[in-house]
């Protein structure tokens, strides 16, 4: 608990666009829609790339937990519904947090998520998604 | 018993039990169908309720995405169920899919019935990922007609189910009730029919099982008053029996007895009479193959008399009697008493007796009490009355002329005294017949006691005449008497006359006056007579 406490920032997830998107500040629900395909665009203008971080820190697995509070395979199943009806497709899957950083430092309209204490000034954090 | 509008009970019963069941099975399809139909709509309704369930996640992801095409094919999966007609899935005001079966008869879809709240099966959609954000709805419409059917089916099915059911308990009720009652009381009734109950023969149990139920009971009950009739009839053959003997014994005595004994209605005619009646008949000379067809044969078919004494017995209430002469053919006189008595309104009971003998014995004796023994010609008493007769009838006719004569014999005495009292006797008639000899028939004649003899004569126009009388009795007396045995008495008479004329008088005044006269007579000596004068 204590270590748990301590660490409490660490664990934070932040959500991260490129410095010059243009964007400051999501909400959640913004958040929720742009990475579950709801809302396709980013407040810029922009057509958004959504970056997933696989990999073995699970990641992937905290965020959508504590963004919709749902498991993995529920959003699998999710994004495998809309596979088949040719709506949208579900956000490009990267298995190191360098990756994310990289894509996001290198496109205008990626936005993706990592730990916190990952992040570094090469992006711009719009929104905290704490433990 | 075999009448045409008999009816069989057994037809009865049944055809009474199947319109119960056949009613009984109405409602009971009416209800059951009812129910069906309920049970059916509901069930339909939970079955929607649960295909909403199955595809509420993918319409709230189509909503959640505004995905048209995830909208359409959760609308076309929830038209593959029949009960399902129409779905409309939308998000906001945005129609996201719209899907319904096709009408049977052209028409399309009416956009209206969407605005029909209670024919749809609406649900709020969420946003998969927000519960607390709606997104849009789903509205699903019943097939009605199919739904309809559906519950019709199972309807049918219970009807039927409950049909069986109640046609089985039906014929199971008929077949025990026809079994175990109307059977064995046709039984019964069929024995009962033939049964020769006046023999005092019972009736047997239809079968033996009923010998301690209800119609054991009756079977019994039936044999109780078979019991009782019997005993009844016999006890009303025993007192029929000893009518019949009383009847013949009074009939016996109706038929033997001396007596006359008939009864008569009002106008007198005969009703019925018994063999008495025609002996009596008979012997005042009737015909005995007459009928006596009326009463007043006993009067001499007088009519009167009948009717007075019908009368009479109406009137007074009592018994009637009167003795009856009847003259027979033959002249002969019989007397009948009738004694009439009303048993009846206007029946009446009459015996007649022939008192022929008793009234002849009367009739001596009447005519004993007023005759001298000796001399056959009126005593002392039977002067008296007689006399007193004609004076009271006489009537004051002034031309006729009455008189009393009293006779004293002379020398009498010495005749009983010298020949004996039957010398006296025979001189006694001797003068008793000179006497008849010497007046009229109609003229009174009596012996007072002794020797003193009484003459009334009357409607005499001379009063010569009378001392014509009296001159020839003493005349006629002085002839010699045959007393007997060639030897004769000689006598004289005295005679003391009271003469009136016309006048109305009494006995006494008579006697009087002829005693008077006599003691005249006597003191004149004897053989003579005397006529009563005032001037004496």
């Amino acid at each position: 608990m204590l270590s748990a406490s301590l660490s409490a920032g660490a664990d934070d997830l932040a959500v991260i666009v490129n410095s010059q998107s243009g964007v400051e500040q999501l909400t959640k629900a913004e958040v929720i829609n742009l990475f579950l395909g709801r809302q396709k665009k980013l407040p810029s203008g922009a057509t958004a790339l959504t970056v997933d971080l696989g990999g073995p820190n699970a990641e992937k697995q905290q965020f959508y937990a504590r963004l919709v509070n749902k498991e993995l395979a529920e959003i699998n199943s999710y994004w495998a519904r809309l596979f088949f009806s040719g709506q949208g497709s579900p956000p490009r899957q990267v298995e190191a947090p360098e990756e994310v950083l990289d894509i996001v430092e290198n496109n205008k309209s990626a936005i993706g998520y990592i730990e916190r204490n990952k992040v570094d000034s090469r992006v711009k954090i719009v929104y905290i998604l704490k433990d | 018993m075999a009448t045409s509008k008999k009816v069989s009970l057994v037809t009865r019963t049944t055809l009474w039990i199947l319109a119960v069941i056949a009613f009984v099975g109405l409602v009971f399809l009416w209800w059951g169908n009812t129910l069906a139909i309920k049970r059916e709509v509901a069930r339909a309704q939970e079955q929607l309720r649960q295909l909403l369930d199955t595809v509420e996640r993918s319409a709230s992801i189509a909503c959640f995405l505004q995905d048209q095409q995830l909208a359409k094919e959760v609308s076309q999966g929830l038209l593959s169920n029949k009960i399902v007609k129409r779905v409309v899935i939308r998000t906001g005001t945005t129609l996201l899919a719209e899907a319904a079966r096709l009408p049977k008869a052209a028409g399309g879809v009416e956009e209206t019935t969407i605005e029909h709240p209670a024919d749809f099966m609406r649900r709020q959609l969420v946003s998969p990922f927000n519960p607390d954000e709606v997104v849009g709805e789903i509205l699903l419409s019943p097939d009605s007609i199919e739904l309809k059917s559906q519950a019709i089916q199972a309807a049918y099915f219970i009807g039927i189910l409950l049909m069986v059911q109640i046609l089985a308990v039906g014929i199971t009720v008929v077949l025990v009730v026809y079994r175990l009652i109307t059977q064995p009381i046709k039984l019964i009734a069929d024995s009962l029919q033939v049964l020769p109950a006046e023999q005092g023969q019972t009736l047997a149990y239809p079968h033996r099982r009923h010998e301690r139920d209800e119609l054991g009971g009756l079977v019994n009950y039936i044999n109780h008053m078979i019991a009782r009739l019997v005993s009844l009839l016999n006890e009303e053959r025993n007192l029929r029996q000893q009518r019949e003997i009383e009847e013949r014994k009074f009939r016996s005595i109706f038929e033997n007895a001396d007596t006359g004994i008939f009864l008569v209605d009002q106008q007198g005619k005969m009703l019925s009479y018994n063999p008495a009646c025609r002996k009596l008949m008979r012997a005042v000379g009737r015909s005995e193959t007459d009928p006596i067809s009326r009463v007043t044969n006993f009067f001499n078919n007088d009519e009167m008399q009948v009717g007075d004494m019908i009368k009479a017995c109406l009137r007074e209430d009592k018994n009637v009697q009167q003795d009856i002469k009847l003259v027979g053919t033959d002249g002969g006189l019989r007397w009948v008493n009738i004694t009439l008595s009303r048993i009846e309104d206007v029946v009446f009971q009459g015996v007649a007796n022939d008192v022929t003998e008793r009234k002849l014995a009367e009739t001596a004796a009447q005519k004993a009490a007023v005759t001298d023994a000796l001399t056959g010609i009126f005593n002392r008493l039977g002067f008296e009355i007689n006399l007193q007769n004609r004076l009271n009838k006489i009537c004051e006719k002034p031309e006729f002329w009455l008189a009393l004569m009293l006779i004293d014999l002379d020398f009498f005495k010495q005749v009983n005294d010298t020949y004996g009292h039957d010398a006296g006797d025979r001189v006694l008639i001797h003068f008793a017949r000179l006497l008849e000899g010497s007046v009229r028939k109609s003229d009174l004649i009596g012996r007072l006691g002794g020797d003193e003899f009484v003459l009334f004569v009357d409607y005499i126009d001379q009063p010569q005449r009378v001392e014509k009388i009296a001159k020839n009795i003493i005349t006629n007396v002085a002839e010699p008497i045959d007393i007997g045995e060639g030897q004769t008495a000689q006598i004289g008479a005295s005679i003391g006359i009271a003469l009136f004329r016309g006048i109305s008088v009494s006995q006494e005044q008579l006697f009087k006056q002829a005693d008077e006269a006599m003691y005249q007579a006597k003191k004149k000596g004897r053989n003579t007579y005397c006529v009563y004068t005032q001037t004496h």
